[in-house]
């Protein structure tokens, strides 16, 4: 162990690998699966598990970067960044779960699939995810262990407090099986990608709380969704839940919205609105006596249709 | 809307005129209703030679209907209305030959949804190819006036 594990914030060490070394897929493999586990255990302390605009939490930036990865016979460790503004004495945005809070949150999630236990209908998506990152451990070695030096103690810890789990990566106890269901919604938006190509249609919408989202779209309604690209679209859609996790999403229904907008054929003003633009008069205008005093005579008529002939080019 | 419109094609405007042989047909398919022009006829009406004299009777000609202007849905129905014109030379048929000018005063009507008032051939076969209302007092076209 080098003198940063013995003081790292958070490390986890895959143990017992299986020759001298680790194939470099499998371990970005796991690291990509840690990252993104604890930025979802952040966004669901947040009350959001879904993409989101506006600036990264706290949590989301400390936990990215990963210090250091190294592999030794035997093992693999890696060290996640201590947070730095905890170590600065910052405090966290107000709500904002802390860097100890993920990781805490990840520790227990691992404990209680090392011990076979269910978790919280609020947690699927965790559990979900923690048990990928030990899968993807599991491919790199047969056990694994992390060691936890929460910034700030816990409620009754005394400062300094070590906290440490070691589990198996392999054959974890299945979980309970989910509850599986399904439920109609109805959005709308901007569908700025449609893809029909055989096998998976799918349609892309910029929603108008500007989050992206893709749907899988069911081939009944493939010459819909081929005239749908840049049109505002109301789609319904069939969610397919396990537990409170949305498992599928696949647009059922799809209808264009008429609008004013980029790739609408609905005049932006109405003819009312024209004419009250333009100043024109209340009373119906005499048409026939405007004409006549312009073209006088057959003669002057017969001169403004060639000129307007000789304007008219025919293809 | 408290009153109808249609859209009257640069060349009719002038067979209004009572010195014109079509002058009571036209004005007669007119009736009650309110001319709109698409953006194109001023631009054409300007391009003409009337002569300084005749230039202040033009201006309120134009002052007197309402002016259908160019946007991004009459770009779209343009692009519908060029396709259909496409189909029918492949057909070699009637209305292939409609000017550029001509679909623009066809999408400006489509836009609007609006009946168009033409004495043009080809482009009353067009406008009627891509299912717009088109109303003419030409020979042999005549007959199919929508009625209303």
């Amino acid at each position: 162990m080098t003198d940063e594990e013995d003081t790292a914030w958070f490390t986890f060490t895959v143990r017992e690998t299986d020759g001298g070394g680790v194939e470099l897929p499998k371990l970005t493999r796991l690291l990509e699966q840690l990252s993104s586990t604890f930025y979802h255990i952040a966004r669901t302390k947040l009350g959001t598990d879904e993409s989101r605009r506006g600036p990264r939490t706290q949590a989301e930036d400390n936990l990215a970067a990963i210090r250091l990865v190294r592999v030794s016979p035997g093992s693999t460790t890696i060290v996640l960044a201590p947070p730095p503004t905890a170590t600065q004495g910052q405090l966290a945005v107000a709500d904002e779960p802390t860097p100890d809070d993920v990781a805490f949150d990840f520790l227990e999630e691992i404990q209680l699939i090392e011990a076979g236990e269910g978790t919280r209908e609020d947690r699927l998506e965790i559990r979900r995810k923690v048990r990928a990152v030990i899968e993807d451990a599991g491919e790199i070695g047969a056990r694994a262990e992390i060691v936890f030096r929460p910034i700030v103690p816990r409620p009754h810890e005394p400062s300094g407090t070590v906290l440490k789990a070691a589990f198996r990566t392999r054959e974890l106890p299945a979980d309970q099986p989910l509850q599986q269901s399904t439920r109609r919604r109805r959005v709308s938006g901007h569908a700025f990608m449609v893809d029909v190509e055989p096998g998976r249609p799918r349609i892309r919408l910029k929603l108008p709380d500007g989050r992206d989202v893709t749907l899988d779209v069911d081939e009944q309604l493939l010459a819909q969704i081929s005239t749908a690209l840049d049109r505002v679209v109301e789609v319904d859609i069939e969610e397919g839940l396990e537990g409170t996790f949305i498992a599928s999403r696949v647009a059922r229904g799809l209808s264009v919205l008429p609008t004013s907008g980029p790739g609408s054929d609905k005049p932006s003003k109405s003819i009312d609105q024209l004419v009250k633009e333009q100043n024109l008069p209340e009373e119906r205008p005499d048409y026939r006596a405007l004409a006549s005093a312009i073209w006088e005579t057959e003669q002057e008529v017969a001169e403004f249709q060639e000129q307007l002939a000789a304007m008219r080019v025919r293809g | 809307m408290a009153e109808e419109y249609l859209v009257a094609d640069t060349g009719v405007i002038s067979y209004l005129t009572k010195a014109s042989e079509h002058s009571r047909a036209y004005n007669e398919l007119i009736g009650e209703r309110r001319l709109a022009v698409s953006f194109q006829t001023p631009a054409e009406l300007a391009a003409a030679r009337f002569g300084a004299s005749r230039q202040q009777q033009v201006d309120d000609l134009i002052a007197a209907i309402v002016v259908l202007p160019h946007g991004e849905p009459t770009n779209v129905w343009y692009g519908r209305v060029v396709l259909r014109r496409k189909e029918l030379k492949r057909g070699g048929r009637a209305g292939s030959d409609a000017s550029d000018a001509d679909v623009w005063i066809i999408s400006s009507a489509l836009e609007h949804s609006m009946a168009l008032l033409s004495h043009d051939t080809q482009q009353v076969h067009l406008g009627r190819a891509i299912g717009l209302k088109v109303l003419t007092n030409l020979d042999g076209l005549k007959d199919d006036n929508p009625s209303g």
